[in-house]
């Protein structure tokens, strides 16, 4: 079968994901300090319910939902909740959190029972979802339950699935896709219980082809009452960007400032999947995430699934330790991962690697030459190099005429500059201008 | 080529250049506006650095404004009272008394050394871009991180980033126009009058556990300057001691107590700088 693809832009980068690609999932138990931050979803900050000296278990709701663009938040672990203040936080430097000391005792609590579910709504599902306090996991962290609620006046017809996995070094969906195939085709089978979708498109790059043939196998096995297939993908970052994905697999563009309902397409993450089945079939909520522990320095890369909560450090601990001292540390991949300062930082429920690289790229900064890399490259097909070129001028606004807002931030503009100018730093500074001056009018 | 074509082109080109001369010689005879001589002499006492700093785009535009009564005299704050009084002679009028003259002061005091880093800053080219995406290398959320936009910013030339790492503003030549004051995305930079005052260096307001992690310099709000002040003029607001002007009497007691050196004497009238 021959791979599809996307088209403008978009390249094959070197995807080093050999060091953990054949390794298994590990449980990894958790340390004795646990952090979970207020806000670990687009949208409102989630409350929280619990105060100091509480006595939690695993489980157990920790922080409530704010309206409907915010979701639940549990513990992870049974302990004590020690303090809730600022703690750092991996994207937003520091944010409210609540501090629980393990117990290792491992109570789960009492509320969490298997649901005897046999027909549900779309509402019912969208509540056990928002209940459950399930979001995007592939990082973008968007609340799901908001995903599976379409405006009624659109038809939806396809349900994306992205298992491209296309951010180098990350191989965590890889082996969710092989070992935990039942769970993924009953996440689906769940949401299309109550969306009637004509088809669902698994989006597999062909660097993982033992993952495509695993899903086939299944659904040949197994019959489905949708029409699920999973469909190989060129090697071509950033294949798994939602408007990406969907042009590859069903040849429809998403107009700028869109979203992907326009075009009848829901996309949903792999390990998303994985957890709403979880969620409606055992009645847990997101606990627990499956991460990539990667990079040059560590000794022992890992595929592991952490307690949401759990500490950088008890990661590295865990993954053996430091060969070389790291240099960048990075959560996420590589190309759109956030930069950490510290160890201190807690894992999130949107944290789909973890990246220790002893390398550091040179950025001195040159001059523009004019190459058009920037354009060629640019998924979106945007001129990057004007809107540098405005932003250096502080002309925020102008940006706007040069789509800066419909930006997927993927970053290969920066891995492409030969004048090392960092692209797409200047790129976000215009975009947070634009839309600051438009809150602002 | 025939010397024909030579001539015509000639021929041709002197009628037009004619032509254009003759047809601007009218129009601007026709259309001419005629312009207060006025706004061309307040012009020339007028600094001239388009700071923006009266409220209007540029130089030219205030003394437009000025002539048709739009703008007071004293509305140039870059010039102060000198340019002020020559306007007022102008326009045949006197001012009314004295503009007080402000000067920028970056309250921080964190540079290279003093600050503590956790990163490595990289890929950032200006602090408006390091502040937004957290591009810059040090702990403090508060401090200056160094990229310089006031020295981008400023028109006269008064600030320049020292061998700390940090801006130093030049009292002589800032005019208190307060374009560094909008260039900073931390808010640090702050316009005060230019009398002898104590001012605490250091805009942290965390608490002290979190500014000791942070800062060698920074306030850890200990509390001490407010203990020992004997005129009682100091106050915490946001984890800063805030000194009041009108009760302070200079003794420097605040200043030779504080355990972290984050007070200090500033714009001293008479005295040199420290």
């Amino acid at each position: 079968m021959k791979s599809k693809t996307f088209s403008p832009g978009g390249m094959h980068i070197p995807d080093h994901k050999d060091l953990t690609k054949n390794l298994p999932i590990e449980d990894m138990k958790p340390g004795k300090d646990l952090l979970f931050p207020l806000t670990q979803h687009i949208g409102v900050p989630s409350e929280a319910i619990v105060k100091k000296n509480d006595i939690v278990k695993i489980g157990q709701v920790i922080a409530k939902a704010k309206g409907n663009f915010s979701t639940n938040i549990h513990s992870s672990v049974s302990g004590v909740v020690k303090d809730i203040k600022e703690y750092p936080h991996s994207i937003e430097g520091l944010s409210m959190a609540i501090h629980i000391e393990n117990d290792f005792k491992d109570e789960w609590c009492e509320e969490i029972k298997q649901p005897n579910i046999t027909t549900l709504t779309q509402k019912e599902l969208a509540k056990i979802i928002q209940d459950s306090g399930i979001v995007g996991m592939g990082g973008a962290q968007f609340p799901t339950h908001i995903k599976l609620q379409p405006p009624s006046n659109v038809k939806v017809d396809t349900l994306v699935i992205n298992g491209a996995e296309c951010e180098p070094y990350l191989t965590c969906d890889h082996r969710i896709m092989l070992e935990k195939t039942d769970e993924i085709i009953d996440g689906i089978n769940i949401v299309s219980s109550v969306i009637p979708f004509d088809r669902v498109l698994i989006g597999v790059e062909n660097n993982k082809m033992d993952a495509v043939e695993a899903i086939n196998q299944y659904v040949q096995k197994h019959k489905t009452t949708v029409n699920i297939q999973a469909i190989p993908l060129e090697k071509k970052y950033p294949q798994g960007a939602e408007k990406n994905l969907i042009q590859a697999l069903t040849g429809r563009i998403v107009p700028i400032g869109k979203l992907p309902f326009e075009v009848g397409c829901i996309v949903q993450n792999v390990a998303t999947l994985k957890a709403i089945s979880h969620a409606v079939r055992m009645g847990t909520p997101m606990i627990d995430r499956v991460l990539t522990a990667t990079g040059d320095c560590l000794k022992e890369p890992k595929n592991i699934r952490v307690r949401l909560g759990t500490l950088l450090s008890d990661v590295v601990g865990y993954c053996g330790g430091f060969v070389k001292e790291p240099k960048e540390l990075v959560f996420g991949g590589p190309m759109m991962g956030i930069n950490q300062r510290s160890q201190d930082v807690p894992v999130l429920k949107g944290t789909s690697g973890i990246i220790f690289l002893s390398e550091l790229e040179d950025l001195n900064e040159g001059s523009c030459i004019r190459c058009g890399r920037c354009i060629e490259n640019c998924p979106m097909g945007l001129m990057p190099y004007r809107i540098v070129e405005l932003t250096k001028n502080k002309k925020y606004q102008e940006t706007e005429r040069y789509f800066s807002t419909s930006c997927i931030e993927c970053g290969l503009c920066t891995y492409n500059c030969p004048s090392r100018i960092p692209v797409l730093n200047y790129i976000r500074t215009s975009k947070s201008e634009v839309i600051r001056l438009r809150r602002k009018s | 080529m025939s010397i024909q074509i030579i001539i015509y082109s000639v021929v041709v080109l002197l009628c037009l250049g004619l032509l254009f001369g003759l047809m601007l010689g009218v129009f601007s005879k026709v259309f001419h506006v005629k312009e207060d001589p006025k706004v061309e002499e307040i012009k020339e006492v007028l600094p001239g650095a388009n700071c923006g700093a009266c409220g209007y785009s540029g130089c030219t535009v205030y003394a437009e404004a000025v002539v048709q009564g739009k703008a007071t005299c004293s509305g140039c704050i870059a010039g102060g009272q000198d340019t002020a009084d020559k306007i007022a002679s102008i326009m045949g009028t006197s001012t009314s008394g004295n503009i007080s003259r402000n000067v920028a002061v970056v309250l921080c005091k964190g540079g290279k050394e003093e600050s503590v880093k956790n990163a490595i800053s990289k890929g950032a080219s200006s602090c408006k871009m390091a502040n937004q995406l957290r591009l810059y290398d040090r702990v403090c959320r508060y401090g200056c991180v160094g990229f310089g936009d006031c020295v981008e910013a400023c028109t006269f030339d008064a600030i320049h980033i020292g061998e700390k790492g940090l801006p130093i503003v030049d009292n002589n030549l800032c005019t208190g126009c307060g374009q560094c004051v909008e260039a900073c995305p931390r808010n640090i930079i702050k316009l005060f009058t230019y009398t002898k005052r104590v001012l605490t260096l250091c805009s942290n307001s965390d608490t002290g556990s979190m500014v000791r992690k942070a800062c060698k310099v920074g306030c850890i709000s200990c509390g001490i300057c407010i203990k020992k002040c004997p005129q009682k003029a100091i106050v915490f607001k946001d984890n800063i001691p805030v000194i009041d002007i009108d009760k302070c009497d200079l003794c420097g007691i605040c200043i030779t107590v504080c355990p972290v050196n984050a007070l200090s004497l500033r714009l001293a009238l008479s005295e040199k700088d420290e």
